[in-house]
């Protein structure tokens, strides 16, 4: 794929294909499309394919300020999917532009 | 939201505003990584468990990941929250979370008894979108840099050389997520009895890269994220990464009545997992 966009590190080539060259490149670019908090339950993406999901949790059970991270989580090409257990409740997940 | 620069796929038109026809867009929001690190626990001779905190110096609970090298299996760093090994179920258990200081991370022993000092390793990457709603603070991590070069573009009704880094949607000079590949693992297991599988899949990339791992029953219809299996589900399973492999373990209990396929989809990012 031709490069549409590269930010070489200072001193280095833009035009290089290393990562570690380049402070940012439209070749291995991944940003979020959606982010949403949700309860137990399911949510329409509208994206077309399983994304990358991460999610993030509190847990009811313990000290509520604190967040963990992805269990019971999923996705498909329509949906996310949440479906935590015990004392988990609110979730907060961020949708990847590179697919599962 | 005005957009600033679109740079499409090969073949697309680069004027749209569906972001799967994009490569970069600055109307989505770059997933920043802030700040990585190494972190050691340390269990003392009689104790089962402890536990250690980062600072991350940001005012509000920013989104993360983090994995773990247990004392029995050095080199190979797990996905957190498991308490699988290279050789099934492991000795040791692991969690993390985050409030609006720190990043705190727990290691246990409790199937192995608390005799001798040992310690874990865990791995972690701070982003700088917030892992809930409203946050607040400068979004800049002690000790972070920025720089004069390079390409920002801030959020709708920001001032991109003055705002914070999750009010910006794209910073050059911002490390980040990127990715690097995808690979397929399909595995059958008989579920009658009892059993464990370990499946290596090689990557051969000389560093241990960030990594995350997705799997479910060819029953069932959503991928998710390793590690699961601590709730009533009859399968356990986890993924760990070293300088060449990503081994996946998978248990069941046999409450089944024949083959299962199981389907993983394993991403690996180019970003290392330990920078020195």
């Amino acid at each position: 794929m031709p490069i549409g966009i590269n930010v070489s590190r200072i001193d280095k080539d833009a035009d290089s294909k290393e990562s570690t060259e380049l402070s940012f490149s439209g070749d291995f670019y991944m940003h979020s499309i959606a982010q949403t908090n949700i309860l137990n339950g399911k949510e329409n993406h509208f994206i077309g394919y399983a994304p990358i999901i991460f999610t993030y949790y509190t847990n009811s059970g313990s000290d509520e300020s604190r967040l963990y991270h992805s269990i019971g989580i999923g996705s498909d090409i329509n949906t996310v999917n949440v479906d935590v257990f015990g004392d988990a409740d609110v979730v907060r997940y961020y949708l990847l532009y590179q697919r599962i | 939201m005005s957009i600033v620069f679109n740079i499409s796929r090969e073949g697309q038109n680069a004027d749209t505003l569906n972001p799967n026809n994009l490569v970069v867009t600055s109307n989505a929001t770059q997933f920043k990584i802030l700040k990585t690190g190494i972190k050691t626990v340390s269990i003392s001779d009689g104790s089962f468990s402890n536990s250690g905190k980062i600072d991350h110096g940001m005012d509000y609970r920013p989104a993360y990941l983090s994995y773990v090298e247990y004392p029995d299996d050095p080199g190979r760093f797990w996905m957190i929250r498991t308490d699988m090994g290279t050789n099934g179920i492991s000795s040791y258990g692991s969690e993390s979370n985050c409030n609006s200081y720190s990043l705190k991370f727990e290691v246990d022993r409790f199937n192995i008894g608390s005799s001798g000092n040992v310690s874990a390793n865990f791995s972690y990457l701070i982003f700088d979108q917030p892992a809930y709603a409203g946050a607040k603070g400068d979004g800049i991590p002690m000790g972070y840099k920025s720089s004069d070069q390079g390409i920002i573009v801030s959020k709708e009704g920001f001032d991109a050389d003055n705002s914070s880094l999750y009010n910006q949607q794209i910073n050059s000079n911002a490390d980040y997520l990127k990715y690097h590949y995808t690979r397929d693992l399909t595995t059958t297991f008989n579920t009658v009895s009892n059993g464990s599988k370990t499946i290596d899949v090689t990557h051969n990339l000389g560093y241990i890269p960030v990594f995350s791992v997705y799997g479910k029953p060819s029953t069932e219809q959503y991928y998710t994220m390793l590690p699961f299996g601590q709730s009533s589900n009859p399968f356990i399973s986890s993924s760990g990464a070293n300088k060449t492999n990503i081994t996946t373990n998978l248990v069941w209990a046999g409450t089944g009545s024949g083959t299962l396929s199981f389907d993983y989809r394993i991403i690996i990012f180019k970003n290392r997992m330990i920078v020195s």
